[in-house]
């Protein structure tokens, strides 16, 4: 089973700035890519996840821990390659947490036929966190039925993602 | 009053890879063997510490079937929230090699049968299933321990 947060740094300090006085194009054409303090973590799923739970319960894999070392921007995105209930006319629901908080939710289904595949992504961005350090995680829940989030292998994994810069 | 309780147990990966185990199907046997998923009440959440219970925020007037379509979609997570209601309760079982305390204090079970895993507090995921029962059923669940995880390695 591949799954596991992997987190990298890229922290080169920025240099002087030698982009000022620019407009917006000048500025982004510009923009130094090593001096932009970019981190990442992202952890990967490869195995089926079921559940008939009717409340939110943890997706196996789907979890990952990033520290801010300053206030940062962040871009968090969750992505399952198929989804389905077994059951028609179910919903399914998914949220993204960071820590306990709930940033942004997804539904899927609602008048379906059984076993309708669905694609999940969730994709938000998160302005002005403080550092620290924060898990964000993906959870599923069920009205009715079985829900399957099938996450194998290649392009069929599940995957959450999360990329931070300076604020 | 305790009202809920949580059974985890090893799976048998080779039969989830190949779709021959899911929740749906252990839910069923669950259920024959006369237990009670709580599913049945979706305001119950169990999380490794604490048992949560959705409710609306106080001054929404809410219509009185607000359970059932917050879940269809019809209900707004701004006229509700979670509230603590008592310690977890979790009973693992013991050749997964860790124990209730290990697991991450944030790990949702849910409320139903699951098949996947659980996330341990120093960040590793032990594939396993597991089961939210009414805590009613705690007694009869512990005497049927053995039936249960056959249930979850797809044998019983």
């Amino acid at each position: 089973m591949s799954i596991g947060p992997r987190v990298s740094f890229y922290g080169i300090p920025p240099h002087a700035s030698r982009h000022i006085d620019g407009g917006v194009d000048e500025i982004t054409s510009k923009l130094d890519y090593r001096a932009m303090n970019i981190l990442q973590a992202k952890a990967i799923n490869t195995t089926v996840f079921s559940t008939t739970s009717t409340s939110y319960v943890d997706i196996t894999g789907l979890s990952v821990s990033i520290t801010l070392p300053a206030a940062s921007n962040v871009l968090v995105y969750s992505r399952v390659y198929q989804v389905y209930d077994d059951t028609a006319n179910t919903t399914i629901y998914e949220r993204l947490l960071r820590d306990a908080t709930a940033i942004a939710y997804l539904i899927l289904g609602y008048a379906g036929a059984a076993n309708e595949r669905y694609n999940s992504l969730i994709q938000t961005f998160q302005t002005n966190l403080a550092a620290g350090s924060y898990t964000f995680k993906l959870q599923g829940q069920v009205s009715a039925g079985t829900g399957t989030w099938g996450m194998t292998t290649g392009g069929y994994a599940g995957e959450i993602t999360v990329i931070a810069f300076p604020y | 009053m305790v009202e809920i309780v949580v059974y985890v147990f090893p799976i048998d990966v080779e039969k989830v890879r190949r779709m021959e185990l899911d929740a749906g199907k252990c839910e069923e046997k669950v259920k024959a063997l006369g237990l009670t998923p709580k599913n049945v009440d979706p305001t119950w959440r169990e999380e490794a510490k604490t048992v949560k219970r959705l409710r609306a925020k106080a001054g929404r007037n809410l219509p009185e079937d607000w359970v059932q379509r917050w879940l269809l979609g019809r209900i707004s997570p701004e006229d509700i929230e979670e509230v603590d209601e008592q310690p977890s309760i979790i009973v693992v079982d013991p050749e997964l090699g860790f124990r209730a305390e290990d697991i991450a204090e944030d790990f949702s079970f849910g409320n139903g049968c699951t098949i996947g895993g659980v996330r341990l507090k120093d960040g590793r995921w032990v594939e396993c299933g597991f089961v939210v029962l009414d805590h009613a059923d705690k007694a009869k669940a512990d005497e049927l321990l053995p039936a249960l995880k056959k249930i979850f390695k797809g044998l019983g």
